[in-house]
């Protein structure tokens, strides 16, 4: 009997925790000013928070005011998690990148992915217009999408090795870039 | 204004499900309207409630096709109880699932769509710590711990502790810690005890609602049913949920300024 079933230091902590979060104990408590046993992990999920919502009203994610391409390529990488970004424009050009990019840059790459798009748009008039790719490679995969926004039209926006290229991440990087976009050109 | 209660926990097996419906069905039946999501990618309310894992269409419609959010909710045989159940989303899925929760502003946006003229939005979260809690625990107003009165899930109280406090600072500065509650408790099991003990010397927050371990658990389970829905007469335990949706309600109104409707009793 009274034997302490958690290690004491946790104890404290979630002891100290419980008190400060449900308002029995001030913000600044001993859990604040102890040195925390924890490692965090680089660009962990504070750089990219959950836009909390609350209503009809504020259905919008939080939208940045960046003015150049590196600094909206990397929160774009970040978004999607992936290793480099960049933006190739309509004809063919790379205008942009981050992460980690290689020696000789994308250049290539970004003309090589343009072509590969408009090669697709053409497959099956059915299907509608391409919109975005993926494409598997033996050592790398390379995703990207058409920003189909009046003013940016043709303009891809592309990812190596993402891991979160989803359809929301999409339309989150989407509403970014049409927020930015007059100010980044 | 309906309130947002995500009910977590580090360790699995603790209770969530349990209590969310059990929970819900008892602010239902004293006429609050609620609704009760099941966020965990197995769909464990579905399954709680002996569903085929393909039966309900829900929240999966509404992120993967973008169906009305008031279309994926279900009705039950109380008027005021809703469900929200998963969907037919496929479990080799789950990990777009859970990075779509937390990467965008779907749950958000869902909750807001279904939650006019609601009292209470419980949100019923898969174990650990991982992006569907965060997700929940970004959009929630309250946070309910079901603390399983055992030695291991006791370890890990502090790891829900430090995300709810994390998120609170850096993502959801109105979510609050609305309590701890014991659940499987055995007061003639030392361990049990030693753990209860431990939690009623300094930790804040605690209720005073207890959920004994007891069989008529299993038996609902089996039957698929919430506790309140066996035959043979109120259970005890249903009677615990009851007094768990008395004291959560009392607690609400205290945390956001709302008079008590209860008036005080008088002796003579």
């Amino acid at each position: 009997m009274n034997r302490n079933p958690a290690g004491s230091s946790d104890i404290d902590v979630a002891r100290a925790l419980s008190r400060r979060l449900c308002g029995l104990e001030p913000g600044t408590g001993e859990t604040a000013a102890a040195p925390s046993p924890y490692l965090r992990f680089a660009g962990s999920a504070d750089a990219e928070p959950v836009t909390p919502t609350g209503g009809d009203d504020d259905v919008q994610q939080t939208l940045n005011d960046f003015t150049r391409w590196d600094e909206f390529l990397a929160w774009a990488l970040n978004t999607v998690r992936s290793t480099a970004a960049f933006a190739v424009d309509p004809q063919g050009f790379v205008i942009g990148s981050s992460g980690n990019v290689p020696e000789d840059g994308f250049e290539g790459t970004g003309a090589e992915l343009s072509y590969v798009m408009s090669q697709a748009d053409v497959m099956n008039p059915v299907m509608g217009g391409l919109e975005a790719v993926g494409l598997e490679f033996a050592n790398r995969r390379l995703s990207g999408f058409r920003a189909n926004l009046p003013e940016a039209e043709g303009f891809v926006i592309a990812f190596i090795d993402a891991e979160g290229f989803t359809t929301a991440t999409r339309q989150q990087i989407a509403r970014q870039l049409e927020h930015s976009f007059a100010v980044l050109l | 204004m309906s309130h947002r209660i995500v009910l977590t926990s580090s360790k699995g097996g603790t209770g969530k499900t349990t209590t969310a419906l059990n929970l819900a069905v008892a602010l239902a039946e004293r006429g609050r309207s609620t609704i009760v999501v099941d966020l965990d990618p197995q769909g464990a309310i579905g399954f709680f409630l002996a569903k085929e894992d393909g039966e309900w269409s829900g929240l999966a419609e509404v992120m993967i096709s973008g169906a009305p959010a008031a279309d994926a909710l279900l009705p039950t045989s109380l008027p005021t109880l809703r469900i929200l159940p998963r969907g037919r989303m496929d479990p080799v899925d789950t990990c777009e699932y859970e990075q779509q929760l937390h990467r965008s502003d779907i749950l958000g946006t869902t909750l807001a769509a279904v939650e006019d003229e609601v009292d209470y939005v419980l949100l019923d979260t898969p174990s650990g710590l991982g992006p569907v809690t965060r997700a929940a625990l970004a959009v929630g107003d309250f946070a309910l711990l079901p603390l399983q009165a055992e030695p291991v899930a006791f370890r890990t109280m502090s790891q829900i502790l430090r995300v709810l406090d994390h998120i609170r600072q850096n993502e959801n500065p109105e979510l609050k810690l609305l309590g701890i509650l014991a659940t499987m408790v055995r007061l003639d099991n030392d361990p049990s005890l030693n753990v209860m003990s431990s939690v009623w010397s300094g930790f804040g927050g605690v209720l005073d609602t207890v959920i004994p371990r007891a069989d008529v658990f299993t038996e609902a389970s089996e039957l698929g049913v919430p506790l309140s829905f066996l035959g043979g007469g109120t259970r005890p335990e249903a009677r615990r949920f009851t007094l768990l949706s008395d004291e959560i309600e009392a607690r609400i109104n205290r945390m956001t300024g709302v008079e008590d409707e209860q008036e005080p009793r008088r002796l003579v």
